[in-house]
């Protein structure tokens, strides 16, 4: 069963537009939304909150049409920062949350309270932009969801605290079997904990995969520019050279490139990798 | 909506405080208090939506379990039973002054005059919500005051324009006879139609509007 189901969504914008999108979320794994600033990656999001409406196509959550309110008992929501007005301190902030979430688990709030060391009396704006975020993360978690979606809530972190969401993520897909969809341009976020990618590039899907399709299908090769002839750039989602080298992405079986070990190295792409090559402008036709 | 509710009184509290205080002094000034609770009027319409453009409120209130018209609905109700309570407030000053200061020279408010000038109060406000609804807060904040402060002069040329063509003077004349004579006959109904139309008109543009 899937989570999130998106069926060929479109909106137009003055300057940009979400084209045609389909893909999945499946339940019960974490999926990575990737594709660079400005790619299409948060209002995608807020289509499938119902935020804003898509100009064609359905989204569905939970197999429901995702406008109906009471799936949203079921999500948690991660904005990069913290929508809740900064003269509220966390108790005032709870006073209405609580209130909307019948699954609201007073003992997992205090729980995550201490475990993220927030201090409940002190203003919002008076937290810094890691302790937001543990405060975001708070009130996502606190009413047990089945689905955690995440828009780039590791932008702007610093490296310890990064990890530390991270190494959360992926204890409550052990302990809580959770879903999680979560959006990035930091691909090395996903590189360790991600099922799923979905890779969207000026609106439109580039590919969904499993993680482990990625990794056997995408890789790097390298080798003399003088070698990097019109049949291999033909072969090549995306290439970049020197007057000495070349790198470029290849995706499909490295069987191909067997015996010719002499002539071109072949590595494991990552998610950067590929996101780079892929968006490229100098990208091989 | 009881959490919306909620989250629109925490909001408001700094407000709540201000006019709790400002009431009071300003008898005590002998200043009617129609001065603060025209300030009070003005203030509620822009903290209502204020606080939530400033923190990006909505955008996380989609995230929650409510309805676009529950965020609607709430507004309305929280408007009504926050005014009601203000101007409840208001009159209980306004006697309790009139008892224990003798040197305040205006007269005590009458309960129709104290219900009427809060009948006008709902209408004044919730003809500014649904500007807030479409538009940015920074315009129609810019609307609200531009029109309270330059919309009685336009209205008043107006009228007086039109009045040499159609006499229309001798109309609102006789219009605020009827009131005068029948004050809750017509602005009872009155009150509850422009709320009703304010709210219909905001919850089409909410339902429909992207909430980015």
């Amino acid at each position: 069963m899937n989570a999130i189901e998106l069926n060929h969504i479109s909106k137009k914008y003055k300057e940009f537009q979400v084209e045609d999108v389909s893909f999945t979320v499946p339940k019960g794994y974490i999926t990575g939304f990737i594709g660079p600033n400005g790619s299409g990656k948060s209002t995608i999001i807020r289509m499938i909150l119902d935020a804003v409406r898509p100009d064609e196509g359905d989204i569905r959550i939970f197999n429901e049409p995702n406008h109906k309110a009471h799936l949203r008992e079921k999500i948690g929501f991660v904005y990069d920062t913290l929508h809740i007005y900064e003269d509220f301190n966390l108790k005032k902030a709870k006073a209405f949350i609580s209130e909307v979430y019948p699954s609201w688990d007073d003992e997992l709030y205090q729980k995550y309270v201490d475990r993220f060391e927030l201090p409940e009396r002190k203003k919002l704006k008076k937290f810094s932009k890691g302790m937001k975020m543990k405060a975001s993360l708070l009130f996502a978690l606190s009413h047990r969801p089945e689905l955690i979606i995440m828009d780039e809530p590791t932008a702007g972190l610093d490296p310890i605290f990064r990890r530390e969401l991270l190494d959360e993520l992926q204890n409550l897909m052990i302990n809580e079997n959770q879903s999680i969809f979560f959006s990035t341009h930091i691909t090395q976020d996903l590189d360790q904990i991600a099922d799923h990618i979905v890779f969207i590039y000026k609106g439109r899907l580039q590919f969904q995969k499993t993680i482990d399709e990625i990794r056997s299908k995408f890789f790097l090769v390298k080798g003399q520019t003088n070698q990097l002839d019109a049949d291999l750039k033909k072969i090549l989602k995306g290439y970049k050279k020197t007057s000495q080298n070349f790198t470029g992405l290849y995706e499909g079986d490295p069987s191909i490139f067997e015996g010719l070990e002499d002539e071109f190295i072949i590595e494991q792409a990552t998610l950067e990798d590929i996101m780079y090559y892929t968006t490229r402008r100098e990208r091989a036709k | 909506m009881k959490a919306l509710l909620k989250k629109d009184f925490l909001l408001n509290q700094s407000f709540i405080w201000t006019l709790l205080l400002m009431l009071p002094l300003s008898y005590v000034i002998n200043v009617s208090g129609m001065p603060v609770m025209v300030g009070i009027m003005l203030g509620f319409v822009i903290g209502l939506f204020y606080y939530d453009n400033q923190s990006g409120m909505h955008k996380f209130v989609v995230s929650l379990p409510i309805t676009r018209k529950e965020v609607i609905h709430a507004k309305y109700v929280y408007s009504i039973i926050f005014m009601f309570l203000a101007f409840l407030y208001y009159y209980f000053v306004d006697q309790i002054a009139h008892m224990v200061l003798n040197y305040l020279d205006h007269e005590p408010l009458t309960f129709t005059s104290w219900f009427m000038f809060y009948l006008i109060t709902l209408m004044v406000i919730t003809f500014y919500i649904p500007f807030y609804v479409k538009f940015t807060f920074m315009f129609a904040f810019i609307f609200q005051i531009i029109s309270m402060v330059i919309g009685p002069v336009v209205l008043a040329g107006f009228v007086i324009w039109l009045d040499v063509k159609t006499n229309i003077l001798d109309y609102i004349n006789s219009f605020i006879m009827i009131i005068k004579n029948r004050p809750f006959l017509v602005m009872i109904p009155s009150t509850i139609v422009v709320i009703f139309i304010s709210w219909f008109i905001s919850l089409r543009i909410f339902l429909k509007k992207d909430l980015t």
